[in-house]
């Protein structure tokens, strides 16, 4: 199967570790677990542009990176590198979703920062931004237990998994509209009050919160679900109202009194 | 407090024919607690040095050991890639290093996940609930690899949802027939996709090495819960190389809030691979004569914290759903299975039962093997010597529901018996239970995982990741930067601290 070749817009977005680097080795690896090939080379990062935290600290050292195969690489090449991470264990292995020479990767040159975890999570910042319906800026006038929930589960009172959402709905007063349209001064945002690992993470809204809001149009009621709706168990949520939001991922909301991030995005006055 | 009884006495007491009855043994076979106190204990924190600064909590572990190379192994907890797949732990020098391989198709991390190699080859399977999760509704992965160390992304087998799947439990073998050899999996799992709410399901592949390995999910609860009810969140399935399959539940009988379900404690059980018109059926409860022997009856079995802003009712963890099933692995011994389920005996504790069955799950132990206050994750092995293994994590000091102090504990214990009456106990862990602060639920995982593999046991857990040699009386090593002397952990340039939290340990008690 022929790969296809990304362009750099594409792999500036795909890849969460973008560095510059030397080859110093083909046919090698720093993981000693790995079976070497002809695509595992090692490589000595000289400037790391986007990282997370754990790979934040490799400046200066020595990686394994299983090339992408799109170029050919030499010892001693000068590379800019989109990568994803693959292995860590006492060493770092990391999946190259493309390579090109550094003097020819103008666009992440020109994201160097001082910080490249800080950069990274602007970065996802803004394509959350991106992908959104509704970005505005807000205040929590209420948080309430959608109509028609059933308490207990999604499914019916008797019927729990670790996984049920617990979904609430916070009212948020509109003060100011930065991505989108909402016609009505308030918009109502579902999110899951679950302590699960699978919403801990996503905001949980409290009366009286102010801030920016990253939201996108809810999907229908997550329940009841079709033919599973036991007998005897009315519908859980009410039909999603005409403006009714989620905000999940972490970074959907912040907090007014939060420096940066998506004021900076935004040119929200501090 | 575990109660412990000596077998001669209670077969004195009993009469030899009423002691072979209840607990499935004879009364005179000789007992080896003595020689299994002296074999060897490692443990291992698995999470590689590459990621000494991480502080998540690593909870729910599971773990597949290679049966064909023990050195090869695969773990898996929630434990988030930095970005792109989920990742699964692996090693290839018998646990004593680990690798975090990033090749889950699931962002960043699954919403739950188990592993199991099969018998005589490297393929590794995989059981998961991918994220995101579509439209709120968690569903199934069934996944293959070959090569569990490569950067290719595991192969999708199975991919449904419906309703919802929830909680999905690997079991693996290898079906030799002399001419052909074929993996055999179950996955049992809670499939919401049914309007009855009988949810118990396993979804069985008799050759799921090939290119198309034909799942099929059966239906294995054959009573109708209450209205608006369902099955309790762990199906699990115990395999045998003859073919035999058990499968256990905890079916709803009653209750009309999540704080006081009444639950059936069930086993079913099928004798050809889970194949045929009516798979799973061959055990039938003499009460009913339904399909599905039902070993203790309207159990009480709290599904606690209620709501989302109770406090975990158990030191910072959640309770509601735990029960495990081992069969006894040496040809001709089908017909041993023990199982462990927990449930409230009085008005606060959680309490472990342990039962076994010597006729293939027609009848049961009559009293608890062992009863174990306060501990949830049981996990059951069966070694080539028949030397079952038992392991759980019990919490321990002043006990208040949702009040969890610097005085409580989680301890691990791992326990051997080769009698189902005089048992060892190898303390794994002994950690603060108040420490670390909890991200979310579960706390150290609504499960963790035992296997056998000839005489040795293998296991995981999740737990405080405090290096303190006083916690780990069995002792432990560490993979992280770390300080025994100062009780420290610290990030990949070994200077800077790391706060403690939740990590898996691997552990293997060699026979």
């Amino acid at each position: 199967m022929v790969k296809k070749k990304l362009s750099e817009d594409e792999l500036m977005s795909q890849a969460s570790f973008v560095f510059q680097g030397t080859v110093t080795q083909l046919k090698a690896t720093t993981v000693p677990e790995i079976p070497v090939t002809g695509q595992t080379a090692i490589v000595q990062v000289s400037q790391i542009i986007h990282a997370p935290a754990a790979l934040s600290r490799y400046f200066g050292k020595e990686i394994t990176v299983l090339l992408s195969g799109n170029r050919r690489v030499k010892v001693d090449d000068r590379l800019t590198f989109f990568a994803t991470e693959w292995i860590f264990g006492k060493g770092v292995a990391v999946r190259s979703l493309g390579e090109v020479r550094t003097q020819d990767a103008p666009k992440a040159l020109a994201s160097i920062s001082t910080n490249p975890v800080q950069a990274l999570a602007q970065r996802k910042l803004q394509n959350r931004v991106d992908d959104a319906d509704l970005v505005i800026s807000g205040k929590v006038s209420a948080v309430r237990i959608p109509a028609g929930a059933v308490s207990g589960t999604a499914r019916g009172p008797l019927a729990p998994s670790e996984h049920d959402p617990h979904w609430r709905e916070a009212v948020v007063e509109v003060q100011d509209v930065h991505k989108g349209e909402s016609k009505k001064k308030s918009v109502v945002v579902r999110f899951p009050a679950s302590q699960d690992r699978m919403w801990y993470r996503a905001p949980k809204f409290r009366t009286g919160q102010e801030g920016h809001f990253i939201l996108k149009k809810a999907g229908p009621p997550p329940s009841p679900r079709g033919a599973a709706k036991p007998k005897g168990v009315k519908a859980v949520m009410a039909p999603a109202q005409a403006e009714t939001y989620t905000a999940l991922d972490p970074q959907d909301f912040q907090s007014i009194t939060q420096p940066d991030g998506l004021k900076r995005l935004l040119n929200i006055p501090e | 407090m575990a109660k412990r009884r000596s077998r001669a006495r209670v077969a004195k007491k009993l009469g030899r024919r009423k002691f072979r009855a209840r607990t499935g043994f004879s009364a005179t076979k000789p007992v080896a607690v003595a020689a299994l106190a002296q074999q060897s204990v490692r443990v291992v924190n698995i999470i590689p040095e590459s990621l000494s600064g991480e502080s998540n909590q690593d909870s729910e572990p599971s773990l597949a050991v290679n049966p064909a190379n023990p050195l090869q192994m695969a773990a898996s907890a929630f434990t988030p890639a930095l970005s792109g797949n989920a990742p699964i732990f692996v090693s290839v020098d018998g646990g004593n290093t680990w690798l975090l391989n990033a090749i889950v198709p699931s962002d960043r991390m699954t919403a739950d996940i188990t592993v199991s190699f099969a018998g005589k080859s490297t393929t590794l399977y995989a059981g998961t609930i991918p994220q995101p999760i579509i439209d709120n509704t968690p569903g199934l992965n069934i996944l293959r690899t070959d090569n569990f160390l490569g950067p290719t992304k595991m192969k999708i087998l199975v991919d449904r949802r419906g309703s919802g799947v929830d909680q999905p439990y690997i079991a693996a073998t290898t079906i030799d027939t002399g001419q052909t050899s074929k993996d055999l999996v179950a996955v049992g799992a809670n499939d919401f996709n049914d309007p009855n709410g009988q949810t118990a399901v396993f979804d069985v592949s008799n050759n799921a090495g090939a290119a198309n390995p034909g799942f099929k999910t059966i239906r294995v609860d054959k009573r109708r819960p209450p209205p608006g009810g369902a099955d309790a969140p762990s199906i699990r399935p115990a395999i045998q190389s003859d073919g035999t399959i058990y499968g256990a539940f905890l079916a709803l009988v009653g209750g009309t809030n999540l704080a006081n379900l009444r639950r059936d404690v069930v086993v079913v059980r099928d004798d050809n691979f889970g194949t045929g018109q009516n798979p799973f059926t061959a055990l039938r409860d003499p009460g009913d004569n339904t399909p599905g022997r039902r070993v203790a009856q309207s159990r009480l079995v709290p599904f606690l914290p209620m709501g989302s802003f109770d406090p975990p009712p158990i030191g910072q963890e959640r309770i509601g759903s735990h029960i495990a099933i081992a069969v006894d692995p040496r040809a001709g011994q089908s017909s041993v299975v023990y199982l462990a389920w927990a449930d409230r005996v009085g008005t606060t504790d959680y309490t472990i039962h342990l039962r076994s069955s010597l006729d293939r799950g027609v009848t049961w132990s009559t009293n608890d093997l062992l009863s174990i206050a306060n501990a949830v994750n049981p996990a059951l092995a069966i070694n080539s010597d028949g030397i079952v293994g038992f392991l759980y994590q019990q919490l321990t000091g002043p006990f208040t529901p949702g009040v969890v102090t610097a005085a409580n504990r989680w301890v691990t214990h791992f326990r051997r018996s080769s009698d189902g009456v005089n048992w060892n106990d190898l303390v794994l862990a002994t950690t603060p239970a108040s420490e670390p602060p909890g991200q979310g639920l579960p706390y150290l995982g609504d499960y963790l995982h035992l296997l056998a593999i000839e005489k040795d046991f293998y296991g995981i857990f999740s737990a405080n990741n405090t290096p303190d040699m006083a916690n780990f009386p069995n002792g432990v090593t560490f993979q992280r930067n770390h300080d025994f002397d100062q009780k420290k952990l610290f990030d990949i340039d070994g200077v800077t601290p790391v706060d403690i939290s939740i990590d898996p340990f691997f552990f293997t008690v060699s026979g």
